[in-house]
């Protein structure tokens, strides 16, 4: 540790941690732009200022490593009158497009401008006409004037994601930033430079023009898109919608970054894919009439011990707690002996990493859960060809069918589906309004999607990580211990004798 | 226009087998493979006339960089051309002590003449104008350079001359 | 593709007078004028390569040898201005890394072309200094990284290093001493930032010229990330006299801190404009008078710009009354800088003159760094409307505030190149701002001389 000394007050810090990280974890911001933690260091922005007691000259904070006896002033007038004109140099050719900017509301430039602005701009001149609503491809738009210059996306496809796609062409206050030719980008990554990117210049394609940022609450989770498990922060509106995913820092798992791939995860949490209300063969009833319809079946099959023909198919997208719910309730408590599930050691095996950075090959996000708590639960499973013979011998006249939200479940279901017997009861637990109609003849309960899930998943190095959420969107949509709790109270509570419908 | 169907398709180009040589012998003259793109590209543009996009991405595969690490170095120097110039290409120095000697006069009075401005070309393929910044030779202002030759101490009266000594096609000795 | 036609870029070198001029004390120029100086023969014939002998064959100490140079306190006569020998001091003794030399002749600020002549007639004064200091900093490759445009130039100093390399100066185990040394040509492509130390380092790594943040600095982590050093031309071409003559003899010449000869290119109003070679701390008026031939035209002198276009404005007065060495012309406020002396004469409009500059700066910023990209833009556009006559009062103080906002503030000084002349500009020349805003019957012409009505 070291020893340093930030206007005016004693701190210990790592020593060898940069300045900016070491204020900015004691609560003292040094305004920046070019720099960022996980790229390496340009010094471009020249908005870090500090002072040095001893040296006339300001120094920049981003190119200095904490050790023993260093001492800085950051607010000091000199300092401060420093920051105001540099951010007056970055605004004398920034439109002033705050109106129609996506980033408006989380912009570096908003931000600093209210604590350290001018205020009142002296530049009369005519400013840098370059092109805006540059189309990158399929996932960003950048608008060239917006861009300050600080070099975060070009380090960005230079450093992490290697594909040098990026670039600044022309000299002094022509340059741009760009592909070449303004060609669309293939990184799989380059939503990443959306992220970095401290004003409007680069932004999401998808989240262009959708939302206000102001109007989102952030809850932190961990993405469902593979068994990477790169943190994120979803991004809600009033628990009605959710508008994006951003990466949030682990240092084990995904540093500060997340693949393309795993940002559109968040879409089948919203309205239009999901499953809104329980159907009965298409007709809706609310979720506890289900349940109990559910159970009515079940009961009878219970009392006359006929659980053998009773089946349950699971998946390793299922949390932690879900599954030891699943299996306490529909095994310990009602007797249930058959279980079958995709196959996740062959998932597990098969697990490679698809980029050499983040994505992986197993597109499920808790195998390594899921074989570590059927193991310890000592539950047998079957497989889905076993679970297709079962169905076409007849043996099967009640399957509870857990459906996962995404499209790498909907092979086994379709293959569950075209095996099914006419009279056999089926319950679906699913989020998917999908999966609802291709059992469109069954009970479907609405259970809750990824996003909105409190539990435990593991990932490919197992990792144990926690979902959070902090929102429900639909009243109806019940979580699986939720479901199953009160499956549990309806067995529990006294009933006449009912014969099977 | 969107940016793929802006784009024009280029035939691929390759080096000759002299020029391959001399790209081989830059490459061992350095410590480290891409310190040698300076020299390349000049070597490209001496070859293929002008740095057009089959160009860059020529030498970005024969570099193993990037397209955009090439394009920003091209953008960077002046001297690499993005686009065709004319058999003649006359740049003349703007700065300081050219332009006290009168350099702005000679370059509004050729882009007047031939009707061009920097980054065109006339019909005839012959002449192409640009401004450049101080060429270093100050002392025998005003000049200007014709296809990286310099061309001091002028006065209108050498400058048509020279001019007129291009279009023939035999360029007066500086 | 349309075929460039032949033009002779190789026939001859710059079209100017080299004869001497008295008040001249020409240590590196001496024998400029000999016809095929610039081969290896007549270069020798005339002393050439005898301090390289005097250091490899005696295996001379590198201690020793740094010490000596730093004895002769000469300077970097590329514009800093900083002890040389100190320079190669910093040098780290024992890395693994290796070390390299390069050569500054990426010439590019305005008024100066006094190293072309040392590379169009003096190549092998230069090798040879490269190589006397390639053995102090124990640098095994040096490269003389030439601005692109001087293609004359490039074709000599190649001729000369291949020469050299036949006579065994270059190459493995130089002159018997152990040492081996490659030596070899980088053409620029066009950037004055080239000319900055890590600017040129940058752009001899095969990226753009883009300045490298100082800590590290180039002598312990430079190219490459291994100890570099960057000399300009004219300080290389100093060291074979210092070690042929001795440090005392060199540091006797000119003033205690302004030690030996400069070479002075000088151009605009004056009689003969050329490059000429004068001991250091002899008076402006002297020079001028003797050396340059006086004032073009017999008028009268208005302003110097002494050390290239960064260099602060000098009054007729300040400039008169000062001598030519690094502390007389800093305590007039201006800097000995290149050595590339522009004298303007009582017909030249300062505005106009200062917009041709601030057009250069934008021009050539690098355009990493915010106070320098935006900043010189911005100057040039104030600057543009003081001559297109739109310019309000409060520009006069915007252009004071804007220039003092980027000085010290950047990677590199291009910046403080710009902000420092304009704010000797308004300082000490305000009357000619005052022209512009009050619509005065004055015109100017385009290249700056001030036409008068009537």
């Amino acid at each position: 540790m070291a020893k340093v000394k930030i206007n005016g007050k004693d701190f210990e810090v790592p020593t060898g941690q940069n300045l900016v990280d070491a204020a900015e974890n004691l609560g003292i911001d040094i305004p920046h732009y070019c720099y960022h933690p996980g790229l390496s260091i340009a010094g471009q922005c020249r908005m870090c200022y500090v002072e040095q007691p001893g040296n006339s000259k300001l120094q920049i904070a981003c190119n200095m490593k904490c050790s023993d006896g260093l001492e800085v002033i950051t607010d000091s007038p000199k300092v401060k009158d420093a920051v105001k004109w540099s951010l007056e140099f970055h605004l004398i050719n920034h439109p002033i497009d705050c109106p129609i900017c996506d980033q408006a509301g989380e912009c570096g430039l908003q931000d600093y401008y209210m604590e350290v602005g001018k205020y009142s701009s002296e530049m009369r001149e005519h400013k840098q006409i370059k092109q805006k609503a540059v189309d990158l491809g399929e996932k960003i738009v950048l608008d060239k004037e917006r861009c300050i210059l600080c070099g975060r996306c070009v380090r960005f496809t230079q450093e992490v994601s290697k594909t040098s796609e990026l670039g600044i062409y022309n000299r002094g206050d022509r340059s741009v930033i760009g592909t070449v030719n303004d060609e669309v980008m293939k990184d799989n990554y380059q939503v990443n430079t959306v992220d970095i990117c401290p004003v409007g210049a680069l932004t999401s394609k998808d989240f262009r023009f959708e939302q206000r940022v102001w109007f989102l609450k952030e809850v932190s989770s961990v993405c469902n898109g593979c068994s990477a498990g790169c943190n994120i922060d979803t991004h809600h509106k009033s628990g009605k919608h959710i508008y994006r995913l951003k990466p949030r820092y682990n240092p084990e798992v995904n540093e500060y970054w997340m693949c393309d791939d795993g940002r559109p995860t968040y879409k089948t949490a919203n309205y239009d894919h999901r499953l809104t209300a329980a159907k009965l063969g298409g007709v809706e009833l609310p979720t506890n009439e289900a349940v109990t319809t559910w159970m009515n079946d079940l009961r009878t099959l219970i009392a006359t011990e006929r659980t053998d023909e009773i089946a349950a198919w699971i998946h390793p997208d299922l949390t932690s707690e879900e599954i030891t719910s699943i299996v306490k309730t529909l095994r310990d408590e009602f007797g249930i002996s058959q279980f079958y599930s995709e196959d996740a050691d062959k998932s597990a095996r098969d697990d490679k990493t698809v980029d050499q950075l983040l994505k992986r090959a197993d597109l499920w996000c808790n195998t390594q859960g899921f074989l570590k708590v059927t193991s310890a639960l000592k539950l047998k499973l079957g497989s889905l060809n076993q679970l297709e013979e079962r169905l076409a011998q007849a043996k099967i006249n009640h399957l509870v069918i857990f459906g996962s939200e995404k499209n790498v479940g909907v092979q086994s279901l379709k293959r569950i589906r075209a095996a099914l017997p006419a009279d056999c009861f089926t319950v679906l637990i699913s989020p998917r309004l999908q999966n609802a109609e291709l059992f469109s003849h069954s009970l479907a309960i609405p259970s809750i999607s990824h996003y909105e899930k409190n539990g435990t998943i593991m990932n490919w190095k197992k990792i144990e990580q926690k979902l959070g959420s902090d929102f429900r969107m639909f009243k109806s949509a019940w979580s699986v211990e939720e479901i199953l709790t009160s499956l549990s109270q309806e067995y529990q509570r006294p009933q006449k004798e009912v014969s099977r419908a | 226009m969107t940016a793929l169907e802006n784009k024009k398709i280029e035939a691929p180009v390759k080096f000759s087998p002299e020029a391959q040589q001399k790209f081989e012998k830059i490459l061992t003259q350095y410590d480290s493979k891409r310190s040698s793109l300076l020299p390349v590209l000049h070597l490209a543009q001496d070859e293929f006339g002008y740095c057009s996009d089959a160009v860059v991405e020529y030498v970005s595969q024969i570099m193993e960089l990037s397209p955009a690490q090439v394009m920003e170095v091209v953008s960077f120097y002046t001297m690499y051309h993005r686009k065709p110039t004319g058999q003649n290409h006359f740049a003349f120095c703007m700065t300081l002590s050219c332009w006290m000697g009168g350099t702005h006069q000679l370059y509004k009075n050729f882009c007047a003449r031939f009707g061009i401005k920097p980054g065109e070309v006339t019909p005839d393929g012959k002449f192409s104008v640009g401004k450049m910044e101080c060429l270093g030779s100050c002392g025998t202002a005003p000049m200007l350079s014709v296809n990286e030759t310099y061309y001091e101490s002028m006065t209108p009266e050498k400058l048509n001359r020279l001019i007129e000594s291009c279009r023939k096609g035999e360029p007066e000795v500086p | 593709m349309i075929k460039h036609t032949q033009h002779y870029k190789n026939i001859r070198p710059m079209y100017v007078d080299l004869t001497p001029q008295p008040g001249e004390k020409r240590l590196l120029m001496e024998h400029v004028q000999v016809p095929n100086i610039h081969t290896l023969p007549v270069y020798e014939s005339k002393g050439g390569y005898q301090a390289l002998k005097k250091v490899l064959e005696s295996k001379m100490d590198r201690e020793t040898l740094i010490k000596e140079v730093q004895g002769s306190a000469v300077r970097g006569r590329g514009g800093a201005g900083f002890p040389t020998g100190n320079k190669w001091n910093f040098v780290p003794k024992n890395t693994d890394k290796p070390h390299y030399l390069l050569c500054n002749a990426d010439e590019s600020e305005p008024g100066t072309f006094k190293d072309r002549v040392i590379l169009e007639h003096l190549p092998h004064m230069m090798i040879e200094g490269m190589i006397i200091g390639s053995y102090a900093i124990q640098a095994a490759r040096s490269y003389v990284y030439i601005r692109g445009e001087y293609t004359y130039a490039t074709e000599i100093v190649d001729r000369a290093i291949q020469e050299a390399y036949k006579a065994g100066y270059l190459g493995k185990n130089i002159l018997g001493s152990g040492f081996d040394h490659e030596m070899v040509v980088h053409r620029g492509a066009g950037a004055y930032i080239c000319g900055e130390e890590t600017g040129l380092i940058s752009s001899l790594e095969g990226k753009k010229g883009w300045p490298k943040l100082k800590p590290p600095f180039p002598a312990v982590e430079g190219y490459l990330r291994c100890p570099t050093v960057v000399n300009n031309v004219e300080t290389l071409a100093c060291v074979p006299w210092i070690i042929n003559h001795g440090a005392e003899a060199y540091a006797k010449i000119g003033t205690p801190k302004s030690t030996g000869t400069k070479m002075w290119s000088v151009s605009g109003d004056v009689t003969r404009p050329g490059v000429y070679e004068v001991e250091n701390g002899i008076p402006f008026k002297d020079f001028l008078e003797k050396v340059c031939g006086g004032m073009k035209g017999g008028r009268k002198l208005k302003a110097l710009i002494p050390g290239g276009s960064s260099a602060p404005i000098m009054t007729a007065e300040e400039a008169m009354s000062c001598t030519l060495d690094y502390e007389s012309i800093a305590s007039k406020g201006s800097m000995l800088g290149s050595g590339g002396m522009v004298v303007l004469d009582d017909s030249r409009d300062l505005v106009q003159v200062l917009k041709n500059l601030a057009e250069f700066y934008r021009e050539e910023s690098c355009g990493q760094c915010t106070p320098c990209r935006e900043g010189t833009g911005w100057l040039e556009k104030i600057l543009h409307s003081f001559t297109e006559r739109q310019a309000r009062r409060e520009d006069l103080q915007l252009l004071k505030t804007t220039s003092q906002n980027m000085i010290g503030r950047t990677i590199c000084v291009l910046a403080d190149s710009i902000a420092m002349p304009v704010l000797s500009y308004l300082e000490k020349f305000p009357g000619e701002f005052e022209n512009y805003l009050q619509g005065s019957s004055n015109t100017s012409s385009m290249s700056g001389r001030v036409k008068h009505n009537g």
